[in-house]
């Protein structure tokens, strides 16, 4: 299971490196009298990218195993938590879409406090009155102190 | 001297002084905080500090980067966990001495190794720099190109679990340094027609994505139990064995550390590691080690502090970065309009030496703020797990909406931080990725450089003498793991 997950992950960097391969052949060849242009240094990275992944994937197939035993492997076989993904998930597009119509402080506040629900924290009263709390503090702090343009 | 002394003076300032104080006081703070480390603190204030003179922001970076590495410490002795990945051996024996209620002797030996350490590097670091200026000046494009790919070659294979896995990292790290114009022909490149790449994805979002959004994605979704603050029973200062069996490590450690940060290989791990094995081979009493040996936490800690120093040498003279931190402290420069390397010395002295300078005061006050205020930093870890996370994500939005006042790449960040998420999952290094992103465009203009210089002459890398050592060197670093695996295997076939 967890050797087909990494397979996975084996065939993104190949298709990375592949992607960049045709993508470099869309850059403009440049001003002539450069020996190598703008296309060289993509072709080189391309080249390793799909490399490695393949070299990658191989040891994977093989060995139907990671190579080394990392030492926090325990930490990376636990299986991973939908839901506090999806909160995450969430709380970013959110964020996205809300920064410039509703401000900085709405906007960072529903992030903070969707984040602590994705760590599953159930004082959420709490968190909500920490979360505007910490935003206010943030925002007048870095916007009027530092002169930064917050929305 | 006379530059060191004219440092001396605008470190003294006033003003830079506070500058210094907020530095170490943060890194403290970040240091002893999980999830949270000097590389993603100096990325998340570059924007704030865009205003700020040069020196005093430099000044306050620095004292964040050494603070790290002491407040590092700090966790590994009393929770068993490391805030940064430098102080991992720490917790080896100094959570066995928190145990065993020796807390305060560990932060103590921890904090005057890493000030004996931190101050000892400094010396070298203001004797050596002006030296290898001069080295740095000798150095034409094909130079610098095989020196940036020796750093990538030993940075790979150093960080992190396999070299294969460095190497992936580091071509991650290339692919995000080519988005955008290219420098040499104005020619754009994978930027997919949308206007915001043009510049090239900033250094800021890249690592704010991957360590602060990859890093809490990784966090929540990976149930980890929090450990427990071991408090700290009455003050038993460092007795006199305590003493004599400490300042050797210190010494020790600080040998072992400084030339391995000042080498382009990279990272804070490997000299504790060395540090660790030495005391334990030198020892007379190697079966305390992980009971709580004080000279396992003597070592390392200085050799770690000693590291840090180090790092400092390339960066500055070169402008080789071989740390995640010191690569954003590379763009820290660049965001300034200063380039780092020989000519900074020349263009920028008081800069360069204020900076210096500021490095003997920081450890000062950190040694002031550590030794008796350790268990109060410590409290810090009663901040509760959700809250602190979600701090770090208003931060990260707040830092990367600054750069460039852009949505666009508050939304980035998040896709960055996924790619950061399934790297720690899969058990990747990132500072390759940072690393790649920064040095991919400076090896670029500097291979083709040196290709116009040469008119297209190819062998230009190898006919040169340092170049050609450097990539041979290079090519050694890439091939040692093999010939040791020949080797072993020859001997195994012939052996009885």
């Amino acid at each position: 299971m967890r050797s087909r997950v990494e397979l996975g992950f084996a065939l993104v960097v190949i298709a990375t490196g592949v992607s960049l391969f045709l993508g470099a052949l869309r850059v403009g060849a440049g001003a002539g009298y450069d020996r190598i242009g703008p296309r060289f240094f993509p072709y080189v990275v391309a080249t390793g990218l799909v490399v490695l992944g393949g070299c990658y994937a191989v040891s994977i197939w093989w060995s139907r195993r990671p190579i080394v035993r990392v030492p926090a492997d325990d930490e990376q076989t636990t299986p991973v938590h939908w839901r506090a993904f999806g909160f995450l998930t969430a709380s970013f597009l959110l964020l996205v879409v809300m920064l410039e119509p509703v401000g900085f402080v709405l906007a960072s506040s529903l992030q903070f406090w969707l984040v602590t629900q994705a760590f599953g924290s159930r004082t959420r009263l709490r968190d909500g009155l920490v979360a505007v709390a910490v935003a206010l503090t943030v925002y007048l702090a870095f916007s009027r102190g530092l002169g930064l343009a917050l929305p | 001297m006379r530059q060191l002394l004219d440092g001396f003076a605008i470190a003294l300032d006033v003003g830079n002084l506070l500058w210094a104080l907020a530095g170490v006081v943060l890194g403290t703070i970040v240091g002893i905080l999980p999830g949270i480390g000097p590389a993603l603190t100096v990325a998340l204030l570059l924007p704030v500090t865009f205003r700020v003179e040069p020196v005093s922001a430099f000044i306050m970076f620095a004292g964040i980067y050494y603070g790290a590495m002491y407040g590092g410490s700090t966790t590994s002795i009393l929770m068993n966990t490391p805030g940064e990945s430098g102080s991992m051996i720490t917790a080896l024996d100094g959570y066995a001495m928190a145990r065993s209620g020796r807390a305060s002797a560990a932060l103590a030996t921890a904090a005057l190794g890493s000030f004996v350490a931190g101050t000892i590097g400094t010396v070298g670091l203001t004797f050596l720099a002006p030296m290898l200026v001069t080295l740095a000046l000798s150095f034409g494009p094909a130079e610098y190109f095989a020196l940036i790919v020796l750093a990538f070659t030993t940075i790979s294979a150093v960080l992190g679990a396999s070299p294969l896995r460095g190497f992936i990292s580091l071509f991650l790290g290339l692919t995000l340094g080519l988005i955008g114009i290219d420098l040499q022909t104005g020619q754009a490149r994978y930027t997919y027609g949308v206007p915001q790449l043009l510049d090239g994805i900033d250094v800021v979002v890249i690592v704010v994505g991957l360590f602060a959004i990859g890093e809490t994605l990784f966090a929540a979704t990976t149930a980890r139990t929090h450990g427990v603050v071991t408090s700290v029973k009455g003050w038993t200062w460092m007795t006199r064995e305590d003493w004599s069996r400490s300042w050797k490590s210190w010494l020790r450690g600080t040998v072992i550390g400084f030339p391995i940060g000042a080498l382009p290989v990279g990272g804070a791990e490997i000299p504790t590691f060395l540090s660790y094995w030495l005391e334990k081979r030198l020892s007379p009493r190697p079966n305390e080690f992980g009971h709580g040996a004080i000279e396992g936490v003597a070592g390392p800690e200085a050799a770690n502090n000693a590291a840090a120093a180090g790092v400092l040498i390339p960066l500055l003279t070169f402008g080789l970065p071989t740390s995640a931190t010191a690569a954003i402290l590379l763009a820290a420069f660049q965001q300034h309009n200063l380039q780092p390397g020989p000519l900074l010395f020349e263009t920028n002295p008081e800069l360069v030496w204020g900076l210096i300078a500021s490095l003997y005061l920081g450890n000062v006050m950190l040694l002031v703020l550590n030794l008796p205020l350790a268990p109060v930093w410590a409290k810090l870890l009663d901040i509760p797990q959700p809250l602190l996370y979600g701090g770090i994500v208003m931060f990260a939005t707040v830092g990367t909406y600054s750069v460039n006042n852009s949505v666009f790449d508050v939304g980035l960040v998040y896709v960055i931080g996924l790619m950061g998420f399934l790297m720690r999952r899969f058990g990747f290094p990132i500072a390759p990725v940072i690393i790649g992103a920064i040095l991919g465009p400076m090896a670029e203009q500097q291979f083709r450089r040196a290709l116009a210089i040469a008119q297209g002459d190819g062998w230009v890398f190898v006919s040169r003498p340092v170049s050609a050592l450097l990539l041979g060197i290079a090519c050694l670093v890439l091939a040692w793991p093999l010939m040791l695996r020949t080797a072993r295997l020859g001997r195994r076939s012939t052996g009885p």
